[in-house]
This record gives structure tokens, C-alpha cells and sequence, in this order.
């Protein structure tokens, strides 16, 4: 399988995906995505994996989705304020948040190898492993709200609470690792040197049970969040994405969007994150 | 009334102590233990002087869940791969299981589950559907159902620990001991050893103290409120998946691959106690 973005390995029973762009920190745009997609739906059939592990390539896991502008039509809406019809905006949250939840049904167990910075998109696709080892370097935020835009992940309040959630997002501050671990964002938190040895030991263990009582037993759980409402959160998330997605900025209000157009990406960074680092977040 | 498989002791008023009394075989639960543990609740349940119930387990163990050397047809043991089963037959086992654990989960007095040794399988479904569950710190808690092929026909896993510790639970039947139970909101607390006793003891002055303040009608308008809470939030359709997805594990037709472990098999050819080593062996070398 040739993919440019990932990379598909596999070793025994274990298939392992490396987001593969170490260049540009791993920052997804739409061929990744698209690929990630692709390489999912072979290895759905694949009998000889098992389960799956993704990590990232060079020196962190993902920084998430390129907020350049380029290449991101699919996984990143219009900038709020953009004219678009509301059904076109809202189809493209559709299959936005259908491929997220393709990755959390994914009918075997997946691991979340994370080290370095696991943010926005990054984070979401660790989010929705079935479970998540980390080094005790890395580090996960959801900075969206910052940019004005509403954060595209329902499985905060499942994950962590309903109160460290709000905490997270409105802040998009950085969790580290044993932050998150105490939280219950992550299983487990190991030393760097450790990471990769910790990852291989639980993806050994599951992928030595039988493969139809993992598919079950994943099934099971999932449907206990099922029951209690995921479904809706997902589908509740697309329109507030198209109401977010239409509401303009206020004159006063900082337009990530506009700063970049104007000074470039890195300036429209620097800027967001100013106010924030100043009162320590 | 006498019970082959459990003591049904009451200690003073308002307390009934039940023990699982199968000690030679580390309490592991049997058909006949289903239907015993049933039948002295219900016996506890018409005693409307008595408001807690203790459930223990006589010598080393709480319990070490189903027992594994029943055949089918059995409500504990599953039939093996290529058996013939009755859809009718397999399901009203099914059945039978489900409203065995919400009979006990919604058992209109207060249960403190006194957990000792191991707890395993069906002993944490016990700890998980009693109120208050209180462990000695060096029990030891897991379901290792999924080495055999087999999921958690009890969907409180994700209610109790949460998703991502479920998952990492059931899907690698790892062992936790009690203080980690605990931590994880598996049980209520741990305690030393020595202390359990003591501590249960305490748990159950205290309802009993705390209890006539409202009456005992009040507290049972309370567990109803706690139940129907859940009950919107999902929890009642979430029995009934966990029931079928556990019929559907239990009747994998095609057998398993080769190279995954085939319990029925090793069961054949090691009996009951090899089969369990050799199911747990891999595990136990990548230190789980």
C-alpha cells in the first residue's frame, strides 16, 4: 500500500500506521486524512491485523489540521463569517464527523502511540483509540475556540468530565501527559525511552485474544456509549459547527483568519496565542 | 433456610450476612450458586426488618467468577464452538444471566459486597452491582473473559471505571489489585486486610444509624430515583446490548483461527486448571 502522508507497517498480528509528514510536525490536511481513510477500509478486511496502533513520525505525534488554508477543503470548514450555503457546509460536517466516528467504531481495537504535540485534529485522532499511551513529553490541547471555532470533538465530556472538558476548550491551554492521564485522557503515561516497548506489550496482549470477541467486545462498549447518547452529541456537533460556521466575527473580535491573510500563518499563531501565554495558559 | 452453595446468616435486627460457601473451589460460581444467591436474597428481600446485606466469600477467595469446568448446557458456561445449540435455549440463558446481575442491582436494600483474594469475572460483576463494594488492598480484580473469546455480559464496566479503562481492561483481561480498583471507581474503597472486616462493620453501623432518620422507605425512594436516573441515561438499553453482544460472542460458529486460543479444547486436553494457565500464560510473560 503507497500512501504519500502514512506509512502502513505490518509485524505479527500488529498493523502499524506512522503519520508520516515529520517535515511539517505531522499536520494533516486533506490527502492525510483522505489516506488514513483509504489504508482504514483495507485493514477493516484485513484478517492477519488484529489491532492497530498510530503514531507519528519524527518528533511528535500530530500538530493537527494545516491551518494554512491550502489542502485542508474537506476537513476544515470556511472561516466563520464566510458566505456558503448552509447545506453544502452542512454536508461536509457530515462526512467530517461520519470519518471520526468510522475511526471510533473501527471494528478492532486501536492504540494511540503519542509523544510530543498531539493538538486540535492530532488530538481528536487519539481521542478516538481505544486506548492511548503517551510519553511523559507529550502534550494535548483543542485550541480551536481561540479562532472562534467551536471544537469538533463530542468525546471531551465522555472522556474527561463535564468540567475539565469546559476547561479545555475554552482555554485550548496545553495538558501534559500525566495531566492527562489523571484526567482519564489518556490510559497511561511512560518515559519517552519506554513509549514505544509499553505500546508493543498491550498491542501483544490484545492481538493474542481471540479476533471475533475483540470485534464484540469493542462493539459492547461502544453501544454503552451509544446508549447514553453519543450518536446525538455527533450529530447535535455538525449543526452547531454550521451555526458557528456562518456567524461572523465582531469587528473587535480577533480574526485569526484575517491575520493570517494578511501577516502569514506563523504572525496569526503568535497572536492568537499571546493573550493566553500572558496570563500563563 | 439452608442453601447448598451459600450461608444465610442474620446478625442482629436489621443485618443478614450472606457467604458464598463453595471454598474448595475459590467460590467460582455455578448454576447452582446463580440460583442459591437468588433464592437467599429474595428470602431477605421478604424480611422487611432487615436493611443490609453483607455478601462475602468463605476462605481465601470473594470469588473467582464463573466456574470455569461447567459444560453446556449450563446459565454460566456458554456452549462451545460447533455445538449445537437452540437459539430459544441459548437466549433465555442469556436472559436468565442479565436479570440474575439487575436483580441483584436493583435489590431494594442497601449490599456491601466484603471482597477478600481474588475477584475475577463474575466476583467483579459482584462487587460492581452490590451498593458499596470494600476490598481488602491486596485483592486481586480483572475479567479475563476476552482470552477466551468472550465479552463482559455486564455493561457497568464502562459506568464504573469509564470508557478508556474499560477498554483497557477488557480488552487485555489484565489483573488489578485493590487499591487500584478503587482509584479506578471499580469498587467503593480498599482497605488493609485486616481491616476489612472492620471497615464493613463500620459501613454497615453507619447505614443502619443513618437509615432511620427518613425511615427506610425514604432510602427506598431513593434507590428507585437512582435507578430511573440511570436508567434515561441509558443504562437500561445497555443491558440489553451487553446481553446480545455476549450471545453472539459465546456462539462464534466458526470456531476460532488457529494459533488463537480455544478454551473448550484446552480444556479437553489439559482439564480445567491447564486450560486457565495456558490461557493466561501469554499474558502473564508481557506482564499482565
Amino acid at each position: 500500500m503507497d500512501y504519500d502522508h502514512i506509512k502502513y507497517d505490518l509485524t505479527g498480528r500488529i498493523g502499524v500506521v506512522t503519520l508520516n509528514r515529520p517535515d511539517s510536525r505531522n499536520v494533516m490536511n486533506d490527502q492525510m486524512i483522505a489516506e488514513l481513510d483509504d489504508l482504514l477500509r483495507k485493514v477493516e478486511t484485513e484478517l492477519d491485523a488484529k489491532v492497530l496502533v498510530i503514531k507519528g513520525a519524527g518528533e511528535c505525534f500530530s500538530i493537527g489540521q494545516d491551518l494554512s488554508g491550502e489542502g485542508t477543503a474537506a476537513i476544515m470548514a470556511p472561516p466563520p463569517g464566510t458566505p456558503a450555503p448552509a447545506k453544502e457546509i452542512l454536508e461536509e460536517e457530515r462526512r467530517r464527523s461520519r470519518r471520526l466516528e468510522y475511526i471510533f467504531n473501527f471494528p478492532k481495537p486501536t492504540i494511540a502511540q503519542v509523544h510530543g504535540q498531539c493538538i486540535g485534529l492530532g488530538c481528536y485522532l487519539a481521542m478516538l483509540c481505544d486506548i492511548v499511551i503517551a510519553s511523559h513529553d507529550a502534550v494535548f490541547a483543542d485550541p480551536g475556540l481561540r479562532m472562534g471555532c467551536v471544537s469538533a470533538m463530542p468525546l471531551w465530556t465522555w472522556l474527561v468530565g463535564v468540567k475539565k472538558a469546559r476547561e479545555i476548550v475554552y482555554l485550548g491551554s496545553d495538558i501534559n501527559a500525566v495531566e492527562a492521564e489523571r484526567i482519564g485522557l489518556i490510559n497511561l503515561a511512560v518515559p519517552a525511552d519506554k513509549l514505544e516497548q509499553e505500546v508493543h506489550r498491550y498491542a501483544k496482549a490484545i492481538s493474542t485474544c481471540p479476533g471475533d470477541g475483540l470485534a464484540l467486545c469493542k462493539e459492547s462498549i461502544n453501544a454503552n456509549l451509544e446508549s447514553r447518547g453519543v450518536g446525538t452529541a455527533w450529530r447535535f456537533l455538525d449543526t452547531i459547527h454550521l451555526i458557528n460556521q456562518q456567524q461572523p466575527f465582531d469587528p473587535d473580535e480577533f480574526n485569526f483568519f484575517k491575520v493570517r491573510d494578511k501577516k502569514g500563518l506563523e504572525e496569526a499563531m503568535r497572536e492568537r496565542d499571546k493573550p493566553f501565554k500572558d496570563l500563563g495558559f | 433456610m439452608s442453601y447448598e452453595t451459600v450461608i444465610l446468616e442474620k446478625k442482629g435486627e436489621r443485618v443478614a450476612h450472606i457467604t458464598l460457601n463453595r471454598p474448595e473451589k475459590l467460590n467460582a460460581i455455578n448454576d447452582v450458586m446463580m440460583r442459591d444467591l437468588k433464592a437467599a436474597l429474595q428470602e431477605v428481600e421478604k424480611d422487611t426488618e432487615t436493611w443490609v446485606v453483607v455478601i462475602k466469600g468463605m476462605g481465601e477467595s470473594f470469588s473467582t467468577g464463573e466456574d470455569l469446568s461447567l459444560k453446556w448446557p449450563s446459565d454460566v458456561m456458554t456452549p462451545p464452538p460447533k455445538e449445537r445449540w437452540f437459539l430459544s435455549e441459548l437466549w433465555e440463558s442469556e436472559m436468565r444471566k442479565s436479570n440474575f446481575w439487575q436483580y441483584i442491582y436493583d435489590f431494594p436494600r442497601f449490599t456491601i459486597a466484603q471482597i477478600h483474594g481474588h475477584c475475577l469475572g463474575w466476583g467483579c460483576f459482584l462487587a460492581m452491582v452490590c451498593r458499596t463494594s470494600i476490598a481488602s488492598e491486596d485483592a486481586v480484580f480483572g475479567d479475563p473473559s476476552i482470552r477466551a473469546g468472550f465479552t463482559s455480559l455486564n455493561p457497568l464496566w464502562t459506568w464504573k471505571v469509564g470508557v478508556r479503562k474499560a477498554r483497557e481492561l477488557l480488552f487485555t483481561g489484565k489483573y488489578i489489585d485493590g487499591r487500584e480498583a478503587a482509584r479506578l471507581g471499580l469498587i467503593t474503597i480498599a482497605v488493609p486486610k485486616e481491616k476489612l472486616e472492620e471497615e464493613v462493620d463500620l459501613a454497615v453501623e453507619s447505614l443502619i444509624i443513618g437509615t432511620p432518620i427518613g425511615g427506610f422507605d425514604s432510602e427506598s425512594f431513593d434507590m428507585i430515583f437512582g435507578r430511573t436516573a440511570f436508567d434515561i441515561s441509558g443504562l437500561a438499553a445497555a443491558w440489553g446490548y451487553a446481553t446480545n453482544v455476549h450471545a453472539l460472542s459465546a456462539i462464534q460458529r466458526r470456531g476460532f483461527e488457529p494459533g488463537e486460543f480455544d478454551f473448550f479444547e484446552a480444556r479437553e486436553r489439559l482439564g480445567m486448571k491447564g486450560a486457565i494457565e495456558e490461557r493466561d500464560r501469554p499474558f502473564k510473560e508481557l506482564g499482565f
